[in-house]
């Protein structure tokens, strides 16, 4: 990546609201046909960054640039942006609620300036591709959220826009329907070289598929780095799998230190492999309560977790 | 030459998009834009002596104003801040659009879905005071009149939309300015029977003239006073645009 052309460029971004800082002195670039995806919990001001880079807020100050043209230069009604980028915004319940779910997405296509039969195909092609033939002739205020979201995905999928920025995409979506919106994802990519901006808390689902992630705290960006860097700089860190129902294991290991994370069935714990025994040894004392204990190596979403916590901590203390 | 044409593609895609977003709502709106104007036309026609022709005219031009301001004036306003509340104006500014073609596409869509009651208010005018429109002259200068009131208060309109926090607020401000233009100026109320003050403070208002050049129409008046009030809200339509300009630039 690093001999790519720099497409995006954010220089020092401020913005504040009220008393709050939501972005400090926000620095980063974005390489043409890049996926990147901006992580970070809620509040940690992604949106927010988005938005801007949209131009639909102004910073308090720095500049962002997209292919070498400052993207805020413009007005309200500058086409600009719309030239460049396709964007999916996090709930959009009001959005052409009246339209038909085929009406609504040939209508953003030919906003978009496509021709009618070539919007027309794009529009099948869509709705097949997010299965939802079923939809076409129901009025997009009727659907559900999930059924919502397809729509907006497909929205922000016709026409061509060298820029995709989709905040929160696989929100209300099923396990399959994630798997379509990745595939497309990389088709954009692959075919029209598109460059892809991601707001997601799914890293599990994105960590094969996104080359570089920034990682967003408090109004920063903590770290910038490609996921298999980023685990591999973790190769001391693994994580212990716990399957066990006693609150006194938890509590015993919370008291040494360790961070308890919970998932379904199980917790587990990012430690390094040093601390391996001691982990192993506490473990022991709960054996005849059917404590099962495995391990494995970090994955992208434990060591966003990992870095988050850290943070955290380092704040608090 | 491109930028006029894409202009009105853009405008012409964004009507279907509003029309087709109201379609199911459309109904109501279009009885809601009849029920003022018909009860005050009811009403008026058991207070107001029906044998003098101004009075009539007043009652008549007074209620088409009614049926263009309110559309513009309270819809327009509260289905911008609808619109901004619920993330669809962001949307929009992301498009490769003018946002200029999408506010005038909104008010049209508002105006075709209040043009029935507009029409009907004509149609009950010749039925119930027997007022009759006749003459390419008067329908071309009826139809002047409305476009001219309509820009001049789409500046108004657009920017109380655009700075209400809440839709809520842009109602309560539409409806309250709706009231003071409406209630308190000589709209509805003959000039002879206003209180001084609103009657100085009335010229203030678009709306004024827009009834009083209605008025001389219907009355068949093509004087001096007609192109008076047509110059003067001329001025107000390019303030107006103006303030359009700068709300949505």
């Amino acid at each position: 990546m690093e001999n790519k052309k720099v497409y995006i460029s954010v220089n020092n971004i401020v913005k504040s609201y009220a008393d709050k800082i939501v972005n400090k002195n926000i620095n980063l670039e974005i390489f043409k046909g890049e996926i990147y995806c901006l992580a970070g919990p809620n509040g940690s001001g992604k949106t927010t960054l988005i938005r801007q880079m949209m131009g639909l807020e102004k910073p308090d100050s720095g500049t962002i640039f997209i292919e070498g043209d400052e993207s805020l230069k413009g007005s309200k009604n500058s086409k600009f942006i719309g030239n460049y980028v396709s964007y999916q915004p996090q709930n959009v319940n009001g959005l052409l609620r009246g339209l038909k779910v085929k009406e609504a997405i040939y209508y953003v296509g030919k906003l978009k300036k496509m021709q009618k039969n070539k919007c027309r195909e794009e529009v099948d092609r869509l709705i097949d591709l997010f299965q939802i033939k079923y939809l076409k002739d129901s009025l997009v205020s009727s659907l559900s959220g999930g059924e919502r979201q397809l729509v907006n995905l497909c929205m922000t999928f016709i026409g061509y826009s060298p820029i995709l920025v989709f905040d929160e995409p696989t929100n209300n979506l099923d396990v399959e329907k994630r798997e379509v919106f990745i595939k497309e994802i990389m088709r954009c990519r692959k075919e029209c070289n598109s460059t892809i901006l991601l707001i997601t808390h799914d890293l599990i689902e994105f960590e094969k598929v996104i080359d570089r992630i920034g990682i967003m705290f408090n109004g920063e960006i903590l770290i910038i780095d490609s996921p298999s860097t980023l685990c591999k700089e973790s190769n001391d860190l693994i994580k212990i799998i716990l399957k066990h129902s006693s609150r006194l294991l938890t509590k015993i290991l919370k008291e040494e230190g360790y961070e308890i994370f919970d998932e379904k069935d199980y917790n587990y714990l990012i430690a390094s492999k040093k601390d391996f025994n001691d982990i192993f040894n506490i473990t022991q004392g709960f054996i005849n309560e059917g404590v099962e204990l495995s391990v494995s190596s970090i994955n992208l979403q434990d060591k966003y977790f990992s870095i988050i916590n850290n943070k955290g901590e380092l704040e608090n203390a | 030459m491109l930028k006029v044409k894409d202009f009105f593609q853009d405008f012409r895609n964004l009507l279907i998009i509003n029309i087709l977003d109201i379609r199911t709502t459309w109904i109501f709106q279009m009885i809601f834009g009849l029920f003022t104007p018909l009860g005050l036309m009811f009403f008026l026609k058991f207070y107001v002596d029906l044998d003098n022709a101004q009075y009539v005219t007043k009652i008549l031009s007074g209620n088409i104003i009614i049926s263009m301001t309110m559309p513009i004036l309270l819809l327009l306003s509260s289905r911008i801040a609808i619109l901004k509340k619920d993330g669809s104006i962001d949307y929009y500014r992301t498009l490769p659009i003018s946002m200029h073609a999408f506010v005038i596409s909104l008010l049209v869509s508002l105006l075709i879905a209040y043009t029935p009651s507009i029409v009907f208010v004509f149609i009950l005018g010749k039925l119930f005071l027997g007022v009759t429109i006749t003459g390419v002259t008067t329908i071309l200068s009826i139809i002047l009149t409305i476009m001219l009131a309509v820009i001049s208060l789409i500046g108004i309109a657009s920017f109380i939309g655009w700075k209400a926090k809440e839709p809520q607020h842009a109602n309560a401000i539409g409806n309250i300015l709706f009231t003071i233009m409406i209630a308190l100026s000589p709209v509805i109320i003959p000039d002879d029977r206003i209180p001084m003050i609103l009657a100085k403070t009335s010229y203030l208002f678009p709306v004024t003239y827009s009834s009083k050049l209605l008025g001389l129409i219907l009355n068949n008046n093509f004087n001096m006073m007609f192109y008076r009030y047509i110059i003067i809200l001329l001025g107000f339509a390019i303030v107006s645009c103006y303030i359009l300009k700068r709300v949505w630039d």
